[in-house]
C-alpha cells in the first residue's frame, strides 16, 4: 500500500540492468528476441496468469496497444488537433500534442507510439501486492507479439534510460541464463526476459516464480498452464476494448488498511445522511465490494471510465438501493433546453425509516428535528408515514437557463434547477395539495424572518399554466435593474401535474416544465419522448450550453479567481478561456449507475465529442 | 522640538534622508511600501516623495475589472477581498491610508447594513472624497444609504426623532465629546427627521421632517440636516477634532495641545482639504521626530499588506481579508460606531497568535498552497551563496529597517544571526531568520 514509488525505481533499474552496452559476452549481438520468440500466430495465455494471487492491485492494458498503434490518428488526438483547444494547450504547455509527439518520435529515433505499442503488443500488467515484508512487492509485465520490434524498442529504451541517467560506467548485472531466460539484478530489483516477455519485480523470487510459471505456458497448453496460486483478477474477465484496466482486491485492501484512519474515515464518510442523499446510496458502496474494476476506454469520439464493485454483502445500505436489474424511466424526455437533466434514485422513506441502523447515533436528534418540523407544514401530520412512502424514489432533475422578469435579471445569473417527483397516482390529488400549501407556509416563515431583519419578502401568488395551478415566490422589482442582486436567481415555485411534482427554483423552469409534462400526459404512451432506461441513475450534461451559462457569468468568475486564488487577472482569463474551450470541445458528459444484479454496482462517466471530420455544429 | 511642532523637517539639516527615513514616510503615509518603492523614494528625495503621494499618477489599479463582478455575488467577504486587492496593488498609498482612516472614523458595519452594494456604495464615497474638503465628506456621509440604516436614520420621523445619527455626529464624527450636550443632540436630531433611504438612494420625505424651530450649538432656528451640519462644522472644535484624528492616525504619538492647535489651523486656512493638511504634517518635524518613529501598532490591515510586499510575496486577497479579520480587522464590519480602537488594542493573546502564525506561514510558504502563496526570500537575503552573518543582516534590513541591522546590541538581529547560524540548510535559515524578524515586536511597530 506505501510502496508505489518502487515502481520508477523498478523501471529505471529495469532500464539500468538491461542497457545495451552492459550486454554480456556470450552470444552474438546480433541474436534479438525474434528468434527466440514463439509464433505469432500461437496465443499466449493471458499474462494475468502470472500474477501473485497475493497481489491488490493489477492495471492491465487489454487494448492500450490498440490505442497506441492508432497513434495520431486516433480519433481523440484529430478532434483535439482541429479543435480551438490545442492552441491554448500550447500556450499553456510550450507545445501543441503534435509538436509533443514530434519532439517524442525525434527522441526515440522513430515513431514512438509504434514502438510503445510493439512493447505491450500481447499485453501489460502492473501489478502491487504485500510481501509479508516492509516493502509491497512490485511487478511489471510486458509481452510484444514481434519479438524483433520488441527487442529493437526495448534496446532503445534503454539506450535512453542510459543516457538520461548518465551512468558512469557499465553496470556489473548479469547473473545467469535460466533456460530460454536472461536474468538479472540490480540491487534490490530482479529482471528476466523470456523470448517476447518482459518481467520485472522488485522481488528477485518472484521473477524466479514467473519465470517457472511463464516457461511451464511454453510448453503445455494454456489451459494447463495457469498459476498454482491463480489471482483474483483471472475471476473478473477483463473487458476486451479497455485501453487500461484497474483491478482491486478491495476485501485485501479492508484488511491491509485496518487501523488507518484516513481509510476509515472515508468509509464513514459513505454512511453520513449527506452524503446518501446527494450522492446516493450506490456512490457510498463502491469501495464495499470484494472486487472493485475500473476500466478506461478510448474511443475516437468518447471516453469513458467504467467503475464496477462485485461481491457486494447484504446490509442496512443496500436495503437504498434499486432492485437488481430493475430500470428507471424519467417523468420527462430529456430536452435540448436542458443544461443538464436525468433521474437519480434516492428512497427518503427508506432512509428514514432504517435511519437507526443506517446512520450513527449522532445524526438521529437531525432526523427527529427534521420530522417534527416537517410536521409543522403538513398538518401535523408524519411525513415518514403520510407522505415518503407514496414518494417514488426515481426522481427527474432538470436543469435549464431560466428566464428573468424584465428589470430583475440578477448581474450574476445562475441556471435554474427543478425536481419532479412521482406520486402514488391514487394519492397525488391529496398529496400535492399537502405539497403546494407546505410550499406556501415555507415561504411565509421565511419572509418573516426577512421582515425581523428589515430586509424585503418573497411574495406568494397564483398562477395558471394551462390547466394547472402553479404556487410562485418572488422578491418585489428591484429599484435599479442595472444591479440587481444575486437573490433575484430565486423565483421558487411548484405545481402538480397529474402524479407529477414540479419543485423548482425558478417560476419559468416550473412553467415550462408544468406543460411539457401536461402535453406528455395528454399524448398517447407510444408518442411519450420519454425513453425506459436500463440505468437506476442517469444524468447527462449538455456542455456547450454548460459553457453558454459560464460565459454570462465570466467576469465574476474571473473576479473569483483573482481574489480566491491569488491569480492574475491575466491568469485567470486565460485559465477560464481554457476551461471554457474544454466544455466547448466536448459534446456531453454522462454519468450512470446501475445494479446488474444482487452483488454488484456499475457506474460509468463518459466525456463524448464530435468526431474530426463532423463539423461541431451537426454533433451538437 | 521647536515652539511650531509643525516646523517643516529639513532633510541634511534635522537628520539625514535615507531609507529609515523614507520608510518612516512611506509607511506612515501610506500602507505597506516595498522595498523598490523604498530605495526610490531615497533617491527622489523628501518634496518628490511627499507630492508623489498627495498628487499620485493615475495608474491601472490590479483590479480594475468592473466591481460589479464581485458585487453580483452578494458577499461582503468577497467585497472584502477586493478591497484588500486594491490595497496589496498599492497604486495610491496615502489615498488606501486616508479611505481605511475614515472607513474607521466613520464606522459603518454590514453586520446590520446586510447589503454589500450599500456598503460599496459608502466605500467608494470616502475613497473619492478622502483627501478632499473634510466638510463636504461629512455632508456626504450624512446622506448615505448604508450610514442612514446603520445609524437608523431611516426611522428618525418628526414627533420619534432617533438620536443616533446626531449623537455620532457630534461625539464622533465632528466635534468631540465635551463640545455639546444632551440637548444638542435632540434638537440636531429633529433637523434630520425625513431623512430616508428609498432602494439604495437617499430620499427626503417631508411629511416625515419636523418642520418646528430647533435650538442647538447655540443657533436658533427651523433648520433642516445640511443647514445643520454647516452649523456643527464652524464650531471651532470641529477642525481640532479632524487635527487630534489625523495625529493620532500619522504621528501617532499622546497628542500635544500646540500641535493639535497647530494643525487645526492649517486645516482651516488649506479650507479643509485633507491633502494640503497632511502635506504640512508629513513633512514636519513632529512627523519625523524619533519619538514618533516605530510608535504605533500596526493594524492588521496595514500589517498584512506591509508584511505581503515587503517580502515580495504573492497572496490571495481573499486569504489576506481573512487573516485580517482573523486578527480583529474584518473590512466593512467595524465592531462599534466608534470603529477599532487601535493602538494596545490590536494585541491580545487571540490576536497575536493569529498574527504570528499568518507572518510565519507567509515566511515559509513556497508556492504550494492552493492560493499560490509564495515567499522568495532568497532574493532579498542577498542571493543563495552569502554567509549566514549576512543573510541574516540583508533580511533584518529589508524587512525591520536600517536601524534595527546598524545596532548589533539589538535583540532581533543578534537572536536573527544565532537562528541562521543554527539552521540545518540555506533555505531552512532564510525561513527561520524571516520568521524571527517579522514576529519580532519591533516588526508589529510602525
Amino acid at each position: 500500500m506505501n510502496n508505489f514509488l518502487a515502481l520508477p525505481s523498478l523501471l529505471i533499474g529495469l532500464a539500468c540492468v538491461l542497457a545495451p552496452r552492459s550486454v554480456p559476452p556470450g552470444p552474438p549481438t546480433g541474436e534479438s528476441l525474434a528468434e527466440a520468440s514463439p509464433s505469432r500466430a500461437q496465443t499466449p495465455p493471458s499474462l494475468l496468469n502470472l500474477v501473485p494471487a497475493e497481489h491488490v492491485f493489477v492495471l492491465e492494458g487489454p487494448a492500450l496497444s490498440q490505442a497506441l498503434r492508432k497513434g495520431r490518428g486516433h480519433g481523440l488526438v484529430l478532434a483535439l488537433e482541429s479543435s480551438p483547444l490545442m492552441p491554448l494547450i500550447a500556450r499553456r504547455h510550450g507545445a501543441s500534442l503534435g509538436q509533443f509527439l514530434e519532439f517524442a518520435d525525434g527522441f526515440w529515433g522513430s515513431n514512438a507510439l509504434t514502438a510503445l505499442s510493439e512493447l505491450c503488443d500481447l499485453g501489460f500488467v502492473l501489478s502491487l501486492g504485500p510481501s509479508g515484508g516492509k516493502k509491497n512487492q512490485a511487478l511489471l509485465l510486458l509481452r510484444g507479439s514481434d519479438a524483433g520490434s520488441v527487442d529493437s524498442a526495448l534496446q532503445r529504451m534503454l539506450e535512453l534510460a542510459s543516457q538520461l541517467a548518465g551512468w558512469p560506467k557499465p553496470l556489473q548485472r548479469l547473473v545467469r541464463q535460466r533456460g530460454d531466460a536472461q536474468l538479472w539484478s540490480f540491487d534490490e530489483f530482479a529482471f528476466a526476459r523470456l523470448a517476447g516477455l518482459l518481467v520485472a519485480s522488485n522481488s528477485p523470487e518472484l521473477v524466479e516464480r514467473i519465470l517457472d510459471v511463464a516457461q511451464r505456458q511454453d510448453t503445455q497448453p494454456a489451459s494447463d498452464a495457469r498459476a498454482p496460486d491463480s489471482n483474483f483478477a483471472l475471476r473478473y474477465a477483463a473487458n476486451p476494448e479497455s485501453a487500461l484496466r484497474l483491478l482491486i482486491d478491495m476485501q485485501r485492501v479492508h484488511t491491509l488498511s485496518e487501523g488507518v484512519d484516513k481509510w476509515a474515515e472515508l468509509r464513514q464518510m459513505g454512511r453520513e445522511p449527506a452524503v446518501q442523499i446527494l450522492l446516493g446510496p450506490a456512490l457510498g458502496l463502491i469501495g464495499s465490494g470484494q472486487v472493485l474494476t475500473l476500466d478506461l476506454k478510448l474511443q475516437d469520439n468518447q471516453l469513458a471510465l467504467h467503475a464496477a464493485a462485485h461481491g457486494l454483502p447484504e446490509g442496512p445500505q443496500t436495503l437504498l438501493l434499486p432492485a437488481a436489474g430493475s430500470a428507471s424511466t424519467p417523468a420527462l424526455a430529456a430536452s435540448n433546453l436542458d443544461l443538464a437533466s436525468g433521474v437519480v434514485y434516492r428512497d427518503f422513506s427508506k432512509i428514514v425509516d432504517g435511519r437507526s441502523e443506517l446512520f450513527s447515533a449522532e445524526h438521529l436528534p437531525e432526523f427527529a428535528n427534521v420530522l417534527s418540523t416537517s410536521a409543522l407544514f403538513f398538518a401535523g401530520d408524519d411525513v415518514s408515514r403520510s407522505l415518503l412512502p407514496y414518494v417514488s424514489p426515481h426522481v427527474t432533475l432538470v436543469v435549464r437557463e431560466p428566464r428573468f422578469r424584465a428589470g430583475a435579471t440578477p448581474s450574476l445569473p445562475l441556471p435554474a434547477a427543478a425536481a419532479i417527483f412521482q406520486l402514488d397516482p391514487e394519492k397525488a390529488e391529496l398529496l400535492g395539495g399537502q405539497l403546494q400549501s407546505a410550499f406556501q407556509s415555507l415561504v411565509g416563515i421565511a419572509g418573516v424572518e426577512r421582515a425581523q431583519q428589515g430586509h424585503d419578502m418573497l411574495m406568494l401568488e397564483l398562477a395558471l399554466v394551462g390547466n394547472v395551478q402553479m404556487t410562485l415566490a418572488r422578491f418585489p422589482l428591484p429599484a435599479d435593474p442595472s444591479a440587481v442582486d444575486l437573490r433575484y436567481n430565486l423565483e421558487p415555485a411548484c405545481a402538480r401535474v397529474g402524479s407529477n411534482f414540479v419543485l423548482g427554483t425558478h417560476r419559468s423552469l416550473v412553467e415550462a416544465l408544468t406543460l411539457e409534462l401536461a402535453k406528455e400526459a395528454g399524448a398517447p404512451v407510444a408518442a411519450s419522448g420519454a425513453q425506459r432506461s436500463s440505468n437506476d441513475e442517469l444524468l447527462q450534461l449538455r456542455t456547450h450550453l454548460l459553457a453558454d451559462a459560464l460565459e454570462r457569468a465570466r467576469g465574476p468568475l474571473v473576479m473569483q479567481a483573482v481574489l480566491e486564488q491569488g491569480k492574475s487577472e491575466e491568469q485567470a482569463r486565460a485559465d477560464f478561456e481554457f476551461g471554457m474551450e474544454l466544455l466547448r470541445f466536448l459534446s456531453a458528459i454522462e454519468w450512470s449507475a446501475r445494479r446488474p444484479n444482487s452483488e454488484g454496482l456499475e457506474f460509468t462517466l463518459s466525456l463524448a465529442w464530435p468526431r474530426a471530420d463532423v463539423g461541431k455544429g451537426v454533433m451538437r | 522640538m521647536s515652539a511650531d511642532p509643525l516646523m517643516p523637517w529639513i532633510p541634511g539639516v534635522d537628520g539625514p534622508w535615507d531609507r529609515d527615513a523614507a520608510r518612516h514616510l512611506l509607511v506612515r503615509a501610506g500602507i505597506g511600501p516595498s522595498r523598490s518603492e523604498i530605495a526610490a523614494a531615497v533617491d527622489r528625495g523628501l518634496a518628490a516623495t511627499l507630492e508623489a503621494l498627495i498628487h499620485p499618477t493615475p495608474s491601472a489599479h490590479a483590479t480594475d475589472m468592473p466591481v460589479e463582478h464581485v458585487l453580483a455575488r452578494g458577499s461582503i467577504d468577497a467585497l472584502a477581498g477586493w478591497w484588500m486587492a486594491r490595497l496589496l496593488s498599492a497604486q495610491d498609498p496615502l489615498g488606501d491610508r486616508l479611505w481605511l482612516l475614515w472607513h474607521g472614523h466613520f464606522a459603518t458595519s454590514n453586520d446590520k447594513v446586510n447589503d454589500p452594494r450599500a456598503m460599496h456604495a459608502q466605500s467608494e464615497l470616502l475613497r473619492q472624497g478622502a483627501r478632499g474638503d473634510f466638510r463636504q465628506l461629512v455632508h456626504s456621509i450624512a446622506r448615505d444609504p448604508a450610514m442612514l440604516i446603520w445609524l437608523d436614520g431611516v426611522h428618525n420621523r418628526v414627533g420619534e426623532p432617533n438620536e443616533n445619527f446626531a449623537r455620532e455626529l457630534l461625539e464622533l464624527f465632528a466635534l468631540g465629546i465635551g463640545h455639546y450636550d444632551e440637548n444638542d443632540i435632540r434638537e440636531l436630531a429633529r433637523c434630520f427627521t425625513g431623512w430616508s433611504v428609498k432602494g439604495r438612494q437617499f430620499e427626503f420625505l417631508a411629511e416625515e421632517h419636523d418642520q418646528g424651530t430647533k435650538a442647538f450649538l447655540g443657533r436658533r432656528s427651523s433648520f433642516e440636516g445640511a443647514k445643520a451640519i454647516d452649523i456643527v462644522l464652524e464650531q471651532p472644535a470641529c477642525a481640532r477634532h479632524v487635527a487630534r484624528r489625523l495625529l493620532r492616525e500619522f504621528v501617532a504619538l499622546p497628542v500635544d495641545g500646540a500641535a493639535c492647535e497647530s494643525l487645526a489651523s492649517v486645516l482651516v486656512q488649506a479650507q479643509w482639504r485633507i491633502d494640503e493638511t497632511l502635506r504640512v504634517l508629513l513633512s514636519s518635524r513632529l512627523f519625523f521626530s524619533p519619538q514618533a518613529r516605530k510608535s504605533r501598532i500596526a493594524a492588521p490591515v496595514e500589517m498584512i499588506v506591509r508584511s505581503v510586499r515587503i517580502v515580495e510575496a504573492s497572496m490571495a486577497p481573499d486569504r489576506a481579508a481573512r487573516a485580517a479579520a482573523s486578527m480583529g480587522q474584518a473590512l466593512f464590519r467595524p465592531p462599534t460606531v466608534k470603529g477599532w480602537d487601535g493602538g494596545r488594542a490590536w494585541i491580545d493573546t487571540a490576536s497575536w497568535i493569529a498574527r504570528h502564525n499568518f507572518l510565519a506561514e507567509l515566511a515559509g510558504a513556497d508556492g504550494s498552497s492552493k492560493d499560490q502563496l509564495r515567499c522568495d526570500l532568497a532574493a532579498i537575503a542577498g542571493g543563495e551563496d552569502v554567509a549566514p552573518e549576512t543573510m541574516a543582516k540583508n533580511l533584518v534590513t529589508a524587512l525591520l529597517g536600517d536601524n534595527e541591522a546598524r545596532s548589533d546590541a539589538r535583540g532581533v538581529l543578534r537572536s536573527c544571526m544565532e537562528v541562521a547560524q543554527a539552521a540545518t540548510s540555506k533555505a531552512r535559515a532564510r525561513v527561520d531568520v524571516a520568521t524571527l524578524a517579522l514576529t519580532s515586536p519591533e516588526f508589529q511597530l510602525t
